[in-house]
């Protein structure tokens, strides 16, 4: 198995790839854990139920005309949900490099930070729908 | 432009510079996000867009003084509704500008022994119809005396016919006489052929002011702040921005 340092993430967001302004970025999935013991069971038995997805993601503000701080407050303000895909490095997609893609709520928006910091955004948008993942 | 790193950060607080007492800042938006899963989601969560919210919290170093400082400032007007806010991460004419109006709902000053005052202050939007603006920075805080263009004219582009024009005034202590100062456009950036679009003032006193937003469709994409009539001098600041 080939683990991989994390150097050249893939993320794009609303058909804008953001690569190059990201810091960090992780793609959470999660299935509801729905208790399903009944009598017999000296276990605890989960089920489980409807999956949610979150994106989180730390980036370099840049307020350049087109750049970061623009489209993620295009993102927020227009309001409706955005495609994103997300994958381990910026090469083709394959077998060792699969693509995660799907919708997300631009839910929130941030400027700001402490003096003599990068000036940056951490955000969290839920994911609606389904996570696809795919290696072609 | 590139990353940049956070030194000249700016917040013009209703009629307050902000700026020189601050080393924290954080403006947040975020909006609710509402269920709608339902049994044809295929498994998945879904959720759609609810009501939005502004937030701002400054922190820095507290003083006070006999002239306005941020303890004043922010003590006294502690749960009034509707000031006037500009924040941006650069204070430069032409970098972005946030724009929004809001109530100071919480103010600490103080901590511990042998460190320097701190206080923290928290806002949030009081305003539901704007919201919150991105604009541009058109006059970093600076004095005027005479009238003319005031500022730095950008070109924001045109406004469609949902969209509208907002600006924010900003006049800190102390204020001259009077002033009045004009939002105007045009088609080209030497503003050979103005339109007002909006006016502020006369206004004769420190303060913030939201200037009646202006509906679309305008096809003329430069815009500007002018000062059309002035007595004594003003230190000011303001942002334009169309949404």
């Amino acid at each position: 198995m080939a683990v991989k340092a994390l150097l050249s993430m893939y993320l794009s967001v609303n058909s804008s790839d953001i690569s190059d302004h990201v810091r960090a970025c992780t793609l959470a999935a999660d299935a509801a854990q729905l208790s399903s013991e009944a009598m017999g069971d000296s276990w605890e038995e989960v089920t489980g139920g409807l999956k949610a997805g979150t994106l989180t993601f730390e980036v370099l503000d840049d307020f350049a005309v087109s750049s970061i701080d623009s489209i993620l407050w295009s993102a927020f303000s227009t309001g409706t949900n955005v495609a994103f895909e997300v994958r381990a490095d910026s090469a083709a997609v394959s077998t060792s490099n699969p693509k995660y893609t799907g919708s997300v709520h631009p839910s929130n928006w941030q400027l700001g930070g402490k003096l003599n910091e990068m000036a940056g955004k951490q955000l969290t948008w839920k994911v609606s729908g389904a996570i696809t993942r795919a290696t072609a | 432009m590139a990353p940049v790193a956070r030194t000249n950060a700016f917040m013009y607080v209703d009629g307050y510079d902000a700026t020189g007492d601050s080393n924290d800042l954080m403006l947040a938006a975020s909006a609710t996000d509402l269920d709608k899963t339902n049994f044809r989601s295929l498994g998945w969560e879904e959720c759609f867009r609810g009501a939005k919210k502004v937030d701002f919290h400054f922190a820095g170093w507290w003083s006070a003084s006999s002239t306005p400082q941020i303890d004043d400032e922010s003590f006294n007007q502690l749960g009034l509704v509707d000031k006037v806010f500009t924040v941006g991460d650069v204070e430069t004419e032409g970098q972005p500008a946030y724009m929004f109006k809001a109530a100071k709902h919480s103010y600490q000053a103080f901590g511990k022994y042998n460190e320097t005052a701190p206080f923290v202050l928290d806002s949030t939007g009081s305003e539901g119809v704007a919201g919150l603006v991105r604009g541009a920075l058109i006059k970093a805080k600076g004095s005027v005396s005479a009238t003319g263009a005031l500022g730095t004219a950008q070109q924001l582009g045109a406004v469609s016919a949902t969209q509208y024009v907002y600006a924010t005034l900003h006049i800190f202590p102390t204020a001259g006489t009077t002033i009045t100062v004009l939002v105007e456009s045009d088609d080209n950036s030497g503003f050979t052929t103005p339109t007002t679009r909006a006016t502020l003032g006369p206004l004769t006193a420190t303060g913030g002011t939201w200037a009646t937003r202006v509906a679309g469709a305008i096809t003329d994409d430069y815009w500007r702040f002018k000062v059309s009539a002035i007595t004594g001098t003003f230190s000011v600041a303001g942002a334009i921005g169309i949404q």
